[in-house]
């Protein structure tokens, strides 16, 4: 009995110190820090119960939670709870299925919108990141099907796709862990088709031995340190097993991550780690919401899109500088000649203005005089994530509506009534807070998603 | 055994050399405004040029049509006053304006259009033609607000939800779709900057949902970086052409390639693209360029202060004073030659 | 599969008519635009290129628009529009020239820009609006009794004598000359299996062959043919604007479901939903009853802006509230009649026509049905027996491709997209159907042909073993060898080298002698 409320009470200490330090941090975005918060008063409460209750007290039936996050559905821990089959969320309702659909729409829509941060942040654009994926024994896991390496090496490929779509100057290394020591898989380059072959070729080899997260990181480490100044450094780790075997003191590691200023990130697969957790702490100013565990496939695919977008800027770590880049002009041939990448033969090209020495194709390094070359496009890529696109907010059901159709794909607007009682459940406007356009929740997510710009406010004749 | 099921199994499918038929859908985005086709008119001493272009359009829509039986049509007008969707028609403009459809029927415009047509080709036409009027129409009451910027991102992005709506509905049979620009080129280009970012967006979700965006220009000057850059982003084909004769001939050509057949035809291309942008602080056309990290806008020369003149952020001391670096070497002037004799 | 081969038989069979015919033919613009529609898709971009433009063309001009990928197809285009006799070549100066017909070129004119039109595409009569479910039904009644006649279905009232005989002439049914009744042969069956419109355009193929030999003209009945297809469905047309031949068509058209009367001598006819279906694509229609439906939509999507009528907005107000009532239909119906196919064999239709559920059980072993749905299990028994009756495997496959789910089509086409964007030069074809079943399929076909024979001569009986073997070896080595044993000392040879096995003999054995 007595050697449980000890521990217990360590614990409570460890964590008090662990929020004490915290607080020193400055945190960037506000809902980390909410958070640990709340998780002080916790502590704050449980300390004072403890004092109060003696150590000859008994073990009540009734489970103590030390961390209300972690409470189940039933009063106990969640992990205690009955598994929720996908199916089971799906409930018919007397009115038959209609309440329930128009419930889910709408509430998938505001997940979405909940979850985007819409302030303008200041964000590293350029960015160089490191690719980790664990190829040891705990990948031959079958809890993701056909077996966790598959999944991985296909969302990873997946990954890499979308990275290059939503960042095209940006840069990409990939490191794979196997057998106690990490492998380079394929350079730190800017060139989507290298990365997504070399992905490729993994999957043929078998995961096996155990990962070493330290070996891992002094690759990284060593992959990033050419990396100037202005680019962001982040690692991305994708950790499947429980533990890790290091030839080393993997905190000096830490501490050495830390003063270079990368920023580490961590997808686990099976179960907390205390080390994957205090690292992701470390490497990003105190922050704890950059190592996510996985509750399933979805989940898993949501996750690896929140690493596209940029990471916003950390007070601490200004670095804001001028970047020279080249703009290069585009020349078409009859007759093929040699580009200075590749030493290929290709019709047409780019021309550096600098050197005047011919490239193939873009975004890349100039590799006569180191100039970075880039489109005019691919910087407009990134804008919307400087400035993004303000959501929408839904019209309330009581207004006299203003119009039948969407107002950029002209589509009617559905009468959704709820059986019962007539009323409307939802009015299925959406408008824009800017021009008073009203549209269809089809248009908004496609405006939020893919167009990130608004079709009224576009087409206002006079700028406000 | 494999030696006698091998010839069965080998000679497959020889068919899917031909190009598969599949329907499509043609959006188009006519810029209307009358005070630009005005000026186009004064420049080139033409009278009624956005009335041969209508008649142009309208036979470029029946072309469409006829290609597959299953295609569709869509266009969107760009007048001063916002964005007007003339096919098909909005449901709102039909409630609010009952009243003039019995009466006046405009007949002396719909005689352009025969009624013995071809039915699908009528109901389109027809459509488009009152649509038209009665733009003109909320048009004459407001022609002495000028518009300060034109619309045509707007008409751009309300055409990208269009197909992106219909694309959605016909899951069944696969859809491919296209977008036609056409803009009159006199006037508006201090708006560009203005237009930039959203051009920008409309080229990304369009080269996401595979739909080439085609560009005619119509009259003024030959560049048009941006709707050039579109062209090229998309896959798709810019036209530049003086005047409104025979633009039909470069609607039934040029502009009439399906998206089945992009993969074989050859596209009429313009050689050099001109990919460079402006500077923000002089507004020079630049090629090397500093960019801030933080706002990514693009400067010719280091500003003064330290401070990037868009977001307001402190530029590091060391990098600055790094680029404002000399030469080692300096450049020898080319010395004359003199020659000895 | 009948998609192509559907072009194919109308190309061919316009392409056998004469060319005086062919351009009487093209003065009619509906008649252009439906050829139009039926040709490739590269012809109609350079036709269309040339349409408007006054002057020659060099073909070398035509040339430099396609790229190395489509020179195939190029060729196809060219090819099909010359046997139409569209492109008129004219090697004047030295260069090859091409011209576009000129009727046709002035009529397709016409018809894009509305210009004469002269009766071509029919004369609306406003009033006598026919509600369109009674023309649906009353198409689709006289439609599926054809086909139902066909399958075997014990009918109420079977199709008229003159449709018999057609059946007859086109070999799709025999008469059993014992008990005078019709039984289905081959052909017939795989005329089952095609599309609605490959069968329309068969049934009506045969029509034009049997009419030949009556005083009928040909072209009105072609001009006929194709106006019917470009008609609005539910307005009623005028008879007078019909020649004679094309009034004793129209009595016919009523038995095919293509045209509604009310009274045989109305002066007034209505064009069915049928009748549209000549020269839509076929993509995207699957069976009658789902023809109805996809052409019932785009009427309604079209609403003509004059009529203060049935027709326009207030038609489709009506239907509205029915479709707003289901959130998630939003116009995404499932083709009636659409399959899926399992790898395990298993198949599920989504149909609840008996003519589907017959068609269907010519091939699969049906095992249950539902209120929407029939279940079944193709089979070797089920596929044997099919292939017995005559069908092929390969009529099968593409049976069961077009009628594919458009989940099935839209599976297939994602993984496609995945492999070109990983691959580029990676040439599969669309596998919709699960690669197991296909296979199998042709497999069990494959069965069939157990025996393969040949004709030839057998030579044995010789005296030594030396003739023998350089006999042999001759044969082998000129390849016309089929079968030897070398211990009977007998071979086999083919037909066509016996004469060089026979004269080499002769020429050996005399020498030995």
């Amino acid at each position: 009995m007595a050697p449980v409320v000890v521990s217990e009470s360590e614990e409570d200490e460890d964590k008090v110190a662990v929020s004490r330090r915290s607080k020193r941090q400055v945190n960037f975005d506000g809902g980390g820090s909410e958070r640990l918060g709340q998780q002080q008063q916790q502590q704050q409460q449980q300390r004072s119960t403890h004092r109060d209750r003696d150590r000859h007290a008994q073990r009540k039936k009734k489970k103590r939670l030390s961390n209300r996050n972690l409470q189940g559905a039933s009063g106990g821990y969640a992990w205690e709870d009955e598994i929720k089959r996908s199916w089971d969320l799906v409930k018919v309702d007397d009115e038959g299925d209609m309440a329930s659909l128009v419930a889910s729409i709408v509430e998938a829509r505001k997940k979405r919108t909940a979850k985007k941060n819409i302030t303008p942040y200041q964000r590293g654009i350029i960015r160089s990141l490191i690719l980790t994926l664990d190829c040891s024994e705990a990948m031959l896991e079958k809890d993701l099907r056909p077996s966790r390496h598959a999944m991985i090496i296909q969302y990873a490929i997946d990954f890499v796709h979308e990275f290059f779509d939503q960042n095209p100057i940006s840069q990409v290394g990939i490191i794979i862990m196997r057998n106690g020591l990490a492998h380079l898989v394929s350079q730190v380059s800017g060139n989507p088709q290298g990365h997504i072959d070399a992905l490729k070729a993994i999957r043929k080899q078998e995961p096996k031995g155990n990962p070493s997260l330290q070996n891992a990181l002094e690759m990284a480490r060593g992959l990033l340190l050419p990396v100037p100044a202005h680019c962001t450094r982040e690692v991305l780790i994708v950790f499947g097993s429980l533990s890790t075997t290091d030839p080393g003191d993997i905190h000096q590691t830490i501490d050495s991550l830390v003063d270079e200023k990368i920023r580490v990130k961590v997808l686990g697969l099976s179960a907390q780690v205390a080390i994957c957790k205090e690292l992701c702490k470390a490497t990003n100013y105190g922050d704890e919401s950059f190592y996510k565990i996985l509750l399933d496939e979805t989940h898993l695919k949501e996750l690896f899109n929140e690493a596209i977008t940029p990471l916003p800027v950390n007070k601490i770590n200004k670095g804001f500088t001028l970047v020279k880049m080249g703009f290069p002009t585009r020349i078409f041939e009859d007759t093929p000649t040699f580009c200075s990448c590749h030493s290929k033969l290709v019709y047409g090209g780019y021309f550096c203005p600098n050197c005047h020495s011919k490239v193939c194709s873009l975004p890349t390094v100039c590799p006569c005089c180191d100039l970075m070359l880039i489109l005019s496009t691919h910087l407009a890529r990134s804008y919307h994530h400087l400035m993004p696109l303000k959501t929408f907010t839904e019209v309330p059901t009581t207004e006299t509506f203003r119009s039948e159709d969407c107002f950029s794909c002209q589509s009617r607007f559905p009468i959704l009534k709820n059986h019962k009682t007539g009323n409307l459940l939802t009015s299925s406007r959406y408008r824009c807070e800017d021009c008073r356009q009203e549209f269809c929740v089809d248009c908004d997510v496609f405006i939020h998603e893919i167009l990130h710009n608004c079709p009224g406010c576009e087409s206002k004749p006079v700028i406000t | 055994m494999d030696a006698i099921s091998d010839p069965t199994f080998k000679h497959t499918r020889s068919r899917n050399q031909v190009t598969e038929e599949s329907p499509s859908l043609l959006t188009v985005i006519i810029e209307i405004a009358p005070k630009l086709w005005t000026t186009f008119d004064e420049e080139g001493n033409e009278k009624g040029s956005i009335i041969k272009v209508l008649e142009a359009l309208i036979v470029f829509l029946n072309a469409h049509l006829a290609f597959n039986s299953a295609n569709k049509v869509a266009v969107i007008a760009a007048y001063s006053q916002g964005i007007k969707y003339l096919y098909p028609e909005s449901t709102s403009s039909t409630t609010t304006s009952k009243a003039p459809r019995s009466g006046t029927k405009n007949l002396g415009d719909l005689k352009i259009i025969n009624s013995d047509m071809y039915r699908r080709f009528r109901n389109v036409d027809e459509t488009l033609v009152e649509e038209v009027y009665k733009l003109f129409e909320l048009e004459k009451n407001q022609i002495e607000e000028n518009s300060q910027r034109s619309t045509l991102a707007g008409a751009m992005s309300a055409g990208l939800t269009y197909v992106n709506r219909i694309s959605k509905e016909s899951v069944t049979t696969s859809l491919k779709s296209r977008l036609v620009v056409l803009t009159c080129g006199s006037g508006s280009s201090k708006d560009e900057i203005f237009q930039y970012i959203p051009i920008m967006n409309c080229i990304f979700s369009a080269t996401k949902m595979k739909c080439p965006i085609d560009v005619v220009k119509i009259g003024g000057s030959k560049e048009s970086t941006f709707l050039q850059q579109t062209t090229d982003a998309t896959n798709g084909v810019y036209l530049h052409v003086n005047s409104t004769q025979g633009l039909i001939q470069y609607l039934a050509t040029a502009m009439f390639i399906d998206p089945s057949l992009r993969p074989i035809i050859v596209k009429p291309n313009h050689g050099s693209v001109d990919f460079r942008t402006s500077c923000y602080l002089t507004g020079r056309v630049v090629a090397i360029g500093f960019i801030c990290s933080v706002c990514l806008c693009v400067l010719s020369i280091i500003p003064p202060g330290n401070k990037c003149p868009a977001c307001d952020s402190e530029f590091d001391e060391h990098v600055i004073a790094k680029l404002k670096r000399k030469s080692v070497v300096p450049r020898l002037k080319p010395k004359k030659k003199v020659a000895k004799p | 599969m009948s998609d192509y081969s559907l072009k194919h038989s109308v190309t061919q069979y316009l392409e056998e008519i004469p060319q005086q015919v062919q351009n009487r033919l093209y003065t009619s613009p509906a008649t252009c635009l439906a050829i139009y529609r039926i040709l490739p898709p590269l012809a109609k971009f350079f036709i269309m290129a040339m349409v408007f433009n006054e002057n020659e063309v060099p073909l070398l001009d035509l040339d430099k628009w396609v790229n190395s990928n489509g020179k195939l197809q190029f060729q196809d285009a060219i090819k099909s529009m010359k046997s139409l006799h569209l492109l008129i070549p004219n090697k004047s100066s030295g260069t090859l020239m091409i011209n576009l017909n000129p009727t046709f070129k002035i009529s397709l004119r016409n018809a894009l820009t509305g210009g004469e039109v002269q009766n071509s595409f029919g004369i609306v009569v406003e009033d006598n609006v026919v509600s369109l479910n009674l023309l649906d039904e009353y198409s689709a009644n006289k439609w599926e009794t054809i086909l139902h006649f066909m399958v075997g279905t014990p009918l109420a009232k079977i199709p008229s004598e003159k449709v018999l005989n057609l059946l007859k002439h086109s070999k799709l049914m025999e008469e059993i000359n014992s008990t005078g009744e019709f039984k289905i042969t081959n052909e017939g069956f795989q005329f089952l299996l095609q599309e609605i419109n490959s069968q329309l355009w068969t049934l009506l193929l045969q029509y034009l062959k049997v009419i030949e030999t009556s005083k009928m003209d040909l072209v009105d009945v072609l001009h006929f043919i194709f106006m019917l297809g470009a008609l609005e469905v539910g307005k009623a047309y005028k008879i007078d604007a019909l020649s004679e031949t094309q009034r004793i068509m129209l009595q016919d058209m009523r038995d095919y479901g293509l045209v509604f009367q009310k009274h045989s001598n109305d002066t007034i006819f209505y064009p069915t939903k049928l009748a549209l279906m000549l020269t839509s694509d076929t993509k995207t229609i699957r069976s009658a009853s789902n023809a109805m439906d996809s052409v019932l939509r785009q009427n309604r999507e079209e609403p003509s802006v004059n009529e203060d009528g049935n027709n326009g907005k207030p038609a489709a107000d009506i239907n509205i509230p029915d479709d707003l009532n289901k959130v998630d239909s939003k116009n995404q119906d499932i083709p009636d009649g659409s399959l899926i196919v399992e790898t395990n064999f298993k198949i599920y239709s989504y149909s609840n026509s008996p003519l589907q559920i017959a068609v269907l059980s010519l091939f699969v072993h049906l095992k249950a049905r539902f209120v929407n749905m029939v279940l079944g299990q193709i089979t070797r028994e089920s596929i044997r027996r099919a292939l017995t009756n005559g069908i092929t495997a390969e009529q099968i496959i593409a049976y069961l491709e077009t009628h594919a789910h458009p989940q099935m089509r839209r599976l297939a086409e994602e993984k496609l997209e995945k492999k070109l964007e990983l691959d580029p030069n990676c040439k599969e074809p669309l596998q919709i159907l699960p690669p197991t079943v296909v296979d199998q399929i042709r497999l069990w076909q494959l069965e069939l042909d157990r025996v393969m024979t040949y004709d030839g001569s057998l030579y044995s009986d010789f005296e030594t073993t030396q003739e023998y073997g350089m006999l042999n070896k001759y044969a082998q080595d000129i390849g016309v060898l089929l079968w030897k044993d070398d211990k009977k000392r007998k071979f086999f040879i083919s037909k066509e080298g016996n004469s060089q096995v026979l004269d080499f003999a002769k020429r050996k054995l005399k020498k030995k002698q």
